[in-house]
């Protein structure tokens, strides 16, 4: 069930990553570690180069320049191989809108080379996400909460050695949120390495151990992630946006 | 409004074109010699009753009535192929803005221009009517009366299309329309079982406008008026009734919402076997789940048959269906079809698999569609036609459908790597790319399929096997080294990125 590639040393290994669109610069040499069975968060303003760093890491888009490594995989080089070690829930959409969750479950499936048991993995995060019931409709008819959990239950499928979650929380109800959690804790539990980008300070702090400010494409700061928590870190937090 | 340069450029030198073109067809078919009137050719005496002009005029004016009555077909038609009308952005993006109902219905009036269908048939009897409507008045008097019948038609037949989509999203609204086009279709196969058609044409209402022609043309100008006068009342009348209707249209509930069909689950599928299969089934459903993909195909597949079914056409004119059906069928949803996959496409880049292959799907699910759709218009005129084929026949109608898939395939693809945009293809009046971008993708490709259509027609008249051969075999050439070079540039990352970037875009 697991990938086929086993992550080995740091998981999530990148240094002065550069991502340039043509005259603007999203991400300026981002060094970021993530090791196994940690979860680090990314935060800061829109445009800070959160879901672009995001994307270079899922092989969506290739690095301008720099070094990508995700489960011991250089991204750039292998794109495909990255893929197999890594789960990536984007910040907007990322469903097929005519299709429905067990026929994305099934394309995943088979993209991804799983054995017979993926039809009893999936089921079971259907159930805990709460979307067993619209399994066989399609994903335009759906709200926004339950693309975004069931964009979170695809990354997480294939029980990834790398862990992406773009915005999970973004307009999920509580019991929502409540499963995506318990996702990220089951991934750490078993070793994976998780990056959550997101606005939602107080839910970051909950899911990490580590946060790590982005402005301008840059690190401005990276601690604890307990350290941006309650109304002091939220203090914090605000001046290193400006 | 229009952001792309080049495709503002485009526009502009299409609508330079488009008007240069209609000029020069009035003056050198206002000017062309008068031919004889052939021993079987009819004249427009025999239609209204009067001495008609005894050359060709007569024959070509004795067809404008039958003519215009297709053009009014159409414009009934095309509302209702597009779900009420042409929208410059979709229903679903201005939910939060204030743009009232006469601005929509205006907004789509001006559009229609941009529909190739429409343009074709307004230079055909604008030409038509210069040439075969002479006298002291010249071109000017005929064609303004032209012009005002074809105002009335298409403010009507829009008035019309949005009905249609008001009834649809009634309670019983999907039962109505379905029995409303069984009606349409058995009234169509009893006037072709019958052979009433004939008979229907020579009696159509669009005699009158002919009269007035004739009348504006020798400048009774008393003569002309009344008819000139209900047409400008029709226009005018249809116009206020396409914005009453068309509000109490837009009123109502939307077939999206949480009970309409995106809410009924649907079948589900065996595990596919392959890579492929799986991308394949995918994409097949994205096309029959769509209602706007659904309904052109519809119109697409209807129109032309029930036409061909008609007319009883020699196969020289069959040759020439496969390139309209083909580039109709293209601009449903080719020209995009990576947007298919909508935000889905960024989650399908972070699977692993070949990236080729979700090219070969799309091109897969856009052949079937458009070769499917020749198929069916083959044969249903295949079956009317005017005489059993002869070999010659065969080969040019087999090679004009077997290049115009190919063609038309290949075009799709590039367009589809190298101009993506972002298309949901959900709502009723959705479109692949924005209008003026299909107005150029669809001059591009009628002027490539019509062009290869003419070779083939012109071909069936020739007792030389080898030219619709070696035509065919040139233009599988031509495809596939296009196709070739779409499947390199898919390749590139960075090319491809862009791509998803763009299909995906929220």
């Amino acid at each position: 069930m697991s990938s086929a590639v086993v992550p080995s040393g740091v998981p999530v290994d990148v240094r002065g990553l550069v991502v340039t669109f043509g005259q603007v610069h999203a991400v300026e040499g981002l060094d970021l570690l993530v090791p196994a069975g940690g979860a680090v968060a990314l935060v800061g303003r829109n445009g800070a180069g959160k879901s672009t760093t995001l994307r270079v890491l899922g092989g969506v888009l290739p690095p301008t320049s720099g070094v990508v490594h995700v489960g011991g995989v250089d991204a750039a080089r292998e794109p495909r191989r990255a893929r197999e070690v890594v789960g990536y829930c984007p910040d907007v959409g990322g469903l097929i809108p005519r299709a429905t969750p067990w026929e994305h479950l099934q394309l995943a499936a088979r993209l991804r080379g799983m054995g017979p048991e993926w039809e009893g993995r999936a089921r079971d995060l259907l159930e805990r996400f709460d979307l067993a019931g619209a399994s066989d409709r399609v994903a335009s008819g759906f709200s926004h909460g339950m693309g975004r959990r069931l964009s979170v239950l695809l990354a997480a499928f294939h029980e990834p050695a790398v862990l992406l979650l773009d915005e999970p929380f973004d307009g999920v109800d509580p019991l929502g949120v409540e499963a995506t959690l318990e996702e990220i804790r089951r991934a750490r539990m078993r070793g994976a390495a998780v990056l959550v980008s997101t606005h939602l300070l107080e839910l970051a702090v909950q899911a990490c151990d580590e946060a790590v400010v982005l402005r301008a494409g840059s690190v401005v700061a990276a601690s604890p992630a307990s350290e941006l928590s309650g109304e002091a870190g939220a203090a914090r937090y605000r001046e290193l946006l400006t | 409004m229009v952001r792309s340069r080049r495709v503002r450029v485009g526009l502009a030198v299409l609508g330079a074109v488009s008007l240069a073109l209609i000029a020069l067809a009035v003056v050198a078919t206002a000017g062309a010699p008068l031919g004889r009137l052939s021993a079987s050719g009819l004249s427009t005496g025999d239609l209204l009753g009067s001495s008609g002009p005894a050359d060709r005029t007569g024959e070509i004016a004795a067809l404008l009535p039958s003519a215009m009555l297709a053009f009014g077909l159409f414009c009934i038609v095309a509302p209702l192929s597009a779900g009420g009308g042409l929208e410059l952005i979709p229903e679903a993006e201005l939910v939060a803005y204030p743009v009232r109902v006469p601005t929509l219905v205006r907004l789509s009036l001006v559009l229609t221009p941009l529909n190739i269908a429409w343009y074709i048939q307004v230079l055909v009897l604008v030409s038509a009517t210069a040439y075969a409507v002479r006298g002291p008045g010249g071109p000017v008097p005929p064609i303004g009366v032209l012009l005002v019948f074809m105002a009335a038609c298409t403010a009507l037949g829009q008035a019309l299309g949005w009905a249609l989509v008001g009834v649809r999203r009634s309670r019983r609204g999907r039962i109505t329309t379905w029995v409303l086009l069984a009606a349409v279709l058995a009234t169509a196969a009893w006037v072709v079982v019958t052979d009433r058609g004939g008979a229907l044409l020579d009696a159509a209402p669009t005699r009158t406008v002919l009269s007035a022609q004739l009348r504006a043309v020798a400048l009774d100008g008393g003569g002309a008026a009344p008819t000139v006068l209900v047409l400008l009342t029709a226009a005018f009348v249809g116009y206020l009734l396409t914005v009453r209707v068309a509000d109490w249209a837009l009123r109502r509930p939307a077939d999206l919402g949480i009970d309409g069909p995106l809410a009924r689950p649907v079948r589900r599928r065996a595990f596919p076997s392959s890579a492929a299969r799986a991308l394949h089934q995918v994409d097949r459903a994205s096309v029959w789940r769509s209602a706007p993909l659904r309904r052109g195909l519809l119109v697409l597949l209807v129109l032309p048959v029930a036409a061909a079914a008609v007319a009883s056409l020699p196969w020289s004119s069959i040759a020439l269906l496969p390139p309209l059906v083909a580039s109709g069928a293209a601009l449903l949803f080719g020209v995009n079809a990576l947007s298919l996959d909508g935000s889905g496409a960024l989650w399908i880049s972070t699977l692993p698999h070949d990236p080729v292959l979700v090219l070969t799907s799309k091109a897969r699910v856009v052949a079937e569609v458009v070769g499917g759709s020749v198929l069916l218009v083959l044969v249903g005129a295949g079956v009317r036609a005017n005489s059993a084929p002869d070999a010659q026949d065969l080969l040019c109608v087999v090679g004009a459908s077997i290049s115009c898939v190919a063609l038309v395939v290949a075009t799709c693809m590039r367009l589809s790597v190298t101009r993506p945009h972002r298309a949901e293809l959900r709502g009723p009046r959705d479109t692949p790319a924005p209008p003026g971008t299909m107005a150029i993708y669809s001059a591009r490709l009628a002027a490539v399929t019509t062009t290869v259509g003419l070779v083939f027609s012109v071909s069936t008249f020739t007792h030389e096997w080898a030219v619709p051969v070696l035509v065919t075999a040139g233009l599988l050439c031509w495809a596939t080294l296009s196709w070739l070079r779409t499947r390199r540039l898919w390749g590139e990352v960075t090319t491809r990125a862009h791509v998803v970037a763009t299909v995906a875009a929220g």
